[in-house]
């Protein structure tokens, strides 16, 4: 988009900086480490969810994707006895084949039905897991997707180690918001953003329309089912349930609540509302409730999301400055 | 070989028939001017020919080729691109990046590329930019480049679509009543710009109901009513048809 | 034949119901265009709302459905104001979000003042009939009767007033509705009012003819998602229709075939309808 947002290289300096530093300043505490590892996680879903809304189209599949990853690493593990060094490649390119056979109907479909089409894609996806017991597992899910071990001879880490897979998850976060910046930055951002301004002259200037949207969709995807094979080697347990439509909406969330037209959005929604979701827990059981008012608040007293709060505190600190 | 070649096209919308076997040709460099009151079935003929709506019979042919059944992106890479009735734009692109995005056919594009900014990639872009910068020359809207499209005002956002279809690299151009809502100002600047389109090799065909505009630009003019062809001829044979008349303002009307 | 009876009455009044909550979905979207996603909580609240009044503090049992659905059209109205307008215009994603929120604040409420186990409305009237060897309730076939009337009344009113016949304009033309001097702020929230009570209506009569829970509001979501979509967006032939065959099914199928299955075609259903024909089998495009 045109509104001037040069991403500030400082701001995501600092962003590095602490998440690289993050295990430290928490004391290697467990349990945050954990809640670091689930924010790397749903910034990846929520950023690639951004993704295919750069071209206007809005899916509720990503949750079925996930778990498409998920299952074929789990799969590879325990049937192939490889692991999730091969398992994270091969959930990566089912999902993306998955993807881009579905892309092709799926995409002739135009907004509002896009949305529940892809919602019904979700659905079937997951039930898929439950139904097909013998090789899935149904409904009880699948045990024991044991977390890969790095030997490269002179270094051995196991990922095991809470502390390893955070850095695992947090360079998988980094790399798909690096790769998910890069194409919206390019010609090819610019392409997807024109098919969303205006599909009806983006199509007359010669753009092929639903090529773009099915590339779009793949990649995404693709990520999507990478961070869902991250996921089943890091939880150890995975079950449809695992998979369902929650997934999906908070992603929707967390890109809705952090802002839709830069990567800022949803990497600063997925972190704020996760972090607000884990404080939450305290509540006990007003915990949904709560969330779900900070969702209708943020919606409704911070339009445009989080990614527009750098602009409003200079146009305060300016105002500010001028009485 | 003929620029454009419509043989026997029928245009049917549910019980509707916009076009009743339409034949005609378009020589290349000409100007050629489309009227007919409104429903006649001219912008139908456009949303033909640049594939918006699917042909119900009868062929399209460009330069040969058969276009009729292809898409619009098709279209408009095989050199015939049109422009709309009304604005449309890309809203919340600048002027420049608006025409930028209209240059895609004629810029190198992979997605490898612009993951790693290849130099090939960059390359592409600083050409586009620069293109872009000439045709926003050519249509007098440099000084407006840093502007929000939304921003502008009605004439220079018509200009701005031109613009966009002239990055395409378009070898004939159909514009859809390029002087809508314009002040005779900017109808002016609007003929002195497809008089230089035309200039540079492009083959123009224009819808317009300002028959000032259509009598002064064009070489030849064809006139449908109810969807069929009424007349074709030069300016001056059109004007003095009497089907063109009883059409445009009823048998009992006289045409100063 | 007795079977035949009793699963026809069953089936009809379950379809019945179904056909509730789809038409109040479907007058909220053809309305609106708004993605209704707590459209079950209203069905959950409508079913609490009567279950407290009934059979927790013991007060008249119809009395009881008028106020639950009164009630309901009041939140709803409320929510419209408050929530949606202020949205409306606006990117539909953030009405998607806003609605999320709302199932995610009514349903933790209800759980939070009900529990999580299920209940029962006790029946307004009892007893029976048999014929020929079918046992037909009382209380389903009254339920039934009101239903169809309520959806006959709500036909008469869009088809013959003129708060109805504004609905109906809002609904496929909101500009020119708008130019021809109707009131469009005020139709949006009669239209949730309406639409959410119907939903309240059919949540009285499923915990008086099954049982109820702070989570079923979801479920029934994505029931009447999917007849509204069956039947075509925005359409309330469409809704009555799709909700009668699917309250049909419901009561005949998963009995018989594996639940799952059943659910995984019904999906691939609605994917290849939203597909190849979006408008359903009534509705329109709205593009």
């Amino acid at each position: 988009m045109d509104i001037s947002e040069r991403p500030s290289h400082i701001a995501w300096g600092i962003l590095l900086i602490v998440a690289l530093a993050a295990p430290v300043l928490v004391n290697f505490d467990l349990y945050l480490i954990h809640v670091g590892i689930t924010i790397a996680f749903n910034v990846a879903l929520a950023t690639s969810l951004w993704m295919i809304w750069t071209l206007g189209v809005i899916s509720f599949a990503h949750a079925g994707f996930m778990g498409i990853g998920a299952y074929a690493s789990a799969l590879v593990l325990h049937k192939l006895g490889l692991s999730m060094w091969y398992g994270i490649w091969v959930g990566a390119a089912i999902s993306g084949l998955i993807a881009m056979a579905i892309a092709v109907p799926l995409m002739r479909t135009r907004a509002v039905y896009f949305f529940m089409a892809s919602w019904a894609v979700g659905e079937v996806i997951k039930r898929n897991f439950a139904f097909f017991k013998d090789f899935f597992g149904g409904w009880d899910g699948i045990f024991d997707i044991k977390q890969p071990v790095l030997d490269l001879g002179f270094l051995r880490i196991d990922f095991a180690d809470r502390v390893a897979y955070y850095y695992l998850a947090l360079f998988f976060a980094a790399l798909t918001i690096w790769i998910i910046h890069r194409m919206n930055a390019s010609r090819t951002g610019m392409i997807w953003w024109a098919i969303h301004e205006n599909e009806l002259l983006a199509e007359h200037t010669g753009i092929n329309i639903f090529r773009q949207k099915v590339v779009c969709f793949t990649i995404a995807c693709t990520l999507v089912g990478m961070t869902g094979a991250l996921y089943a080697h890091y939880q150890t347990y995975i079950s449809p349930k695992s998979f369902d439509i929650w997934k999906s909406e908070f992603a929707l969330v967390h890109l809705i609540v952090g802002g839709l037209t830069s990567v800022a959005g949803p990497v600063s929604g997925a972190i704020t509302l996760t972090v607000i979701d884990e404080l939450l827990r305290a509540t006990g059981y007003f915990r949904t409730i709560f969330f779900g008012v900070v969702l209708i608040a943020s919606v409704l007293l911070l339009p445009g999301g989080l990614e527009t709060v750098p602009g409003r505190v200079r146009k305060l600190v300016s105002r500010i400055r001028q009485k | 070989m003929h620029e454009l070649e419509a043989r026997n096209l029928q245009m049917k919308f549910g019980g509707v028939t916009a076009i009743a076997g339409l034949t005609l040709t378009v020589e290349e460099g000409e100007i050629r001017g489309l009227i007919g009151p409104n429903g006649a079935g001219k912008t139908t003929f456009f949303n033909a020919c640049s594939g918006r709506y699917p042909v119900t019979s009868g062929e399209i042919r460009y330069r040969g080729q058969k276009i009729s059944g292809l898409k619009p992106h098709q279209i408009a890479a095989e050199g015939l691109v049109r422009t709309f009735q009304h604005v449309t734009l890309f809203k919340n692109f600048s002027v420049l990046k608006n025409v930028v995005a209209g240059n895609y056919l004629h810029s190198h594009h992979s997605y490898w590329g612009s993951l790693f900014r290849s130099r090939k990639t960059r390359e592409a872009e600083a050409g586009s930019i620069e293109r872009a910068r000439e045709i926003l020359d050519f249509v007098g809207l440099s000084s407006q480049m840093k502007q929000q499209a939304s921003t502008l005002a009605h004439g220079h956002q018509k200009m701005l679509g031109i613009a966009i279809a002239l990055a395409a690299e378009p070898r004939m151009l159909l514009l859809d009543e390029p002087c809508a809502g314009m002040n005779s100002d900017e109808s002016r600047e609007m003929i002195h710009l497809v008089r230089r389109i035309r200039d540079t090799g492009i083959t123009v065909m224009l819808i317009e109901h300002d028959m000032k505009v259509v009598m002064g630009l064009c070489d030849r003019i064809t006139v449908l009513n109810f969807g069929n062809e009424i007349a074709d001829g030069t300016p001056e044979e059109v004007r003095a048809n009497p089907e063109v008349r009883e059409a445009y303002l009823g048998s009992q009307a006289h045409v100063a | 034949m007795s079977d035949f009876l009793q699963m026809g009455l069953t089936g009809l009044s379950l379809g019945l119901m179904y056909a509730l909550i789809a038409i109040g979905l479907t007058l909220i979207f053809g309305v609106m265009r708004v993605i209704q996603y707590a459209h079950g909580e209203m069905f959950m609240l409508g079913a609490f709302t009567l279950y407290f009044w009934h059979a927790e503090l013991g007060l008249p049992y119809w009395l009881g459905v008028a106020v639950s659905a009164g009630l309901i059209f009041c939140l709803g109205a409320v929510l419209q104001v408050v929530l949606f307008r202020p949205l409306q215009g606006k990117n539909i994603l953030y009405s998607l979000a806003v609605s999320l929120g709302l199932v995610l604040i009514i349903s933790g409420s209800g759980q939070l003042l009900f529990g999580t186990t299920t209940k029962g409305i006790p029946s307004a009237v009892s007893g029976g009939v048999l014929i020929s060897g079918a046992y037909l309730s009382y209380e389903r076939i009254v339920i039934s009767i009101v239903s169809i009337g309520l959806i006959v009344s709500l036909w008469a009113f869009l088809r013959h007033s003129v708060t109805g016949f504004a609905i109906r304009a809002v609904a496929e033309d909101p500009e020119t509705a708008a130019l021809q001097g109707i009131r469009t702020d005020r139709i949006h929230w009669i239209a949730f009012g309406l639409g959410s009570s119907m939903a309240a209506i059919a949540g009285c009569m499923m915990g008086t003819l099954l049982s109820i829970v702070p989570t079923m509001g979801f479920l029934a979501t994505i029931k009447a998602f999917m007849i509204v979509i069956m039947g075509g967006l925005g359409s309330v032939v469409g809704a009555l229709v799709g909700g009668l065959i699917l309250g049909m099914i419901d009561s005949v199928v998963t009995t018989t075939i594996s639940g799952d299955i059943a659910i995984i075609l019904s999906f691939v259903v609605i994917f290849l309808i939203l597909v190849f024909r979006p408008s359903g089998l009534f509705g329109q495009n709205w593009d």
